[in-house]
């Protein structure tokens, strides 16, 4: 209620704000805390920016889904690729959008020159959460595959990596 | 005979205390000791013994351990000033005459790339004020990175938690496998401490920042241009 009326608003994650879950099925990740706004809501809508990153090649949604647990030493120290796709199992986000419009190709997450951003102007839309994330590879030149937590998801029927079996629909607006 | 035997008693006790505390110095970087030195004030020393072996880094713009101890008059104003409580006072780390001078606690903190309090905030020019340009600059210390401990070079699964820490693009991945391994590039490395906080190992962390006796200058990274993509940027990749 507090949170509704504030309208938009950026929340940090503290131990307080966050509370613990279990993850069904997973294999790495069995318990994590997740914080009380995701754990409240009616539908949650997961707006990654695309980028480059050193420790898993890329961040889309999947990845960008780290920011609402508590522990993510945590989920280095313990199979990162497994946790992220493991996480997905507990809660897939209602709807995906992911920011490709301005890309960091290069020296992600914190990145180091302006021209290592390209402009992609690319906005891509999925409900799932693994299509979404095969489909963005390719904007690196990227095959799905070479990105191990997808290939992970994929394999625990989180989503679909194969972009052929998918109806992608290809709007270009000028 | 009773005297010897209960001698030899003693001898045996000081001996086993001693074992203790070269065991318990080998828990330093570990949270074991960090529970340790926060709950039991007479343990403090625990994790001081560790560094007392080794150097004590010191602030960015003290230049070096022997100009810093010299005109450093112990005031504590650069460690209340610290935002990231990364410097706190010494215990035995520069010798008895250093006592409670500060220096780089880096179980406690690391230095933000983007502050220079330390150094506007001292009274006596122990740590010279640097421009922040200047500060992102100066090497206090060199990364060194344990392939022994680290998670991705013992499992081959990624971590990347260093990588994501480092201000100055010091570790590089090296892609092998599709699994990319963090690689030191030291010339960029200027020793803040963010790495070795953000590494997840236990009970020792994988990456320790050494310090540099006399500061030393680290060089600036430039990036390589990108590489040319195959698809045509009109057109849909995928």
């Amino acid at each position: 209620m507090e949170y509704s009326l504030q309208g938009g608003v950026c929340q940090n994650s503290s131990r307080k704000t966050c509370y613990k879950v279990e993850v069904p099925g997973a294999k790495s990740l069995k318990k994590t805390a997740v914080h009380e706004l995701v754990l409240e809501s009616d539908v949650l809508i997961n707006i990654p920016v695309l980028k480059n990153h050193r420790g898993t090649h890329l961040t889309i949604a999947m990845k960008n889904l780290m920011g609402i647990v508590w522990d993510r030493l945590a989920y280095h120290s313990n199979d990162l690729d497994q946790c992220i796709a493991d996480f997905c199992l507990y809660k897939k986000p209602d709807l995906n959008i992911v920011d490709a419009y301005r890309v960091m190709m290069k020296d992600g997450p914190q990145g180091s020159v302006p021209g290592n951003a390209v402009l992609k102007k690319t906005l891509l839309i999925s409900e799932d959460l693994v299509a979404i994330d095969a489909a963005a590879t390719k904007i690196f030149g990227m095959k799905p595959e070479e990105v191990r937590y997808i290939k992970v998801a994929n394999e625990l029927g989180i989503g679909n990596m194969n972009l052929n079996e998918l109806k992608i629909k290809k709007h270009v607006i000028s | 005979m009773t005297r010897i035997r209960s001698l030899k008693k003693i001898r045996v006790a000081v001996a086993v205390l001693v074992f203790a505390l070269f065991l318990l110095t080998f828990l330093g970087h570990g949270k074991t000791s960090e529970v340790l030195s926060e709950t039991l004030l007479f343990f403090q020393f625990v994790p001081s013994l560790i560094q007392f072996t080794l150097m004590p880094i010191t602030p960015p713009g003290s230049s070096g351990i022997v100009r810093f101890t010299k005109t450093c008059t112990a005031c504590h104003l650069c460690v209340s000033a610290c935002q990231t409580n990364v410097i706190t006072p010494a215990f035995l780390e520069y010798g008895v005459s250093g006592l409670l001078q500060p220096r780089m606690n880096y179980l406690k903190g690391h230095c933000d790339f983007e502050c220079n309090t330390c150094g506007h905030v001292c009274p006596t020019g122990a740590i010279s004020p640097l421009s922040l340009r200047d500060k992102k600059r100066v090497q206090i210390g060199k990364a060194f990175l344990n392939k022994k401990e680290c998670i991705v070079h013992v499992k081959k699964k990624h971590c990347g938690a260093c990588g994501e820490a480092c201000p100055t693009h010091a570790i590089i991945p090296a892609e092998k496998g599709l699994v990319l391994f963090p690689t030191m590039k030291i010339e960029y490395c200027i020793g803040c401490g963010a790495c070795e906080r953000a590494c997840p190992t236990k009970p020792r962390k994988a990456i320790t920042v050494t310090a540099n006796p006399v500061h030393a200058k680290a060089e600036k990274y430039i990036p390589k241009p990108l590489p040319v993509l195959n698809y045509q940027d009109e057109e849909f990749p995928f």
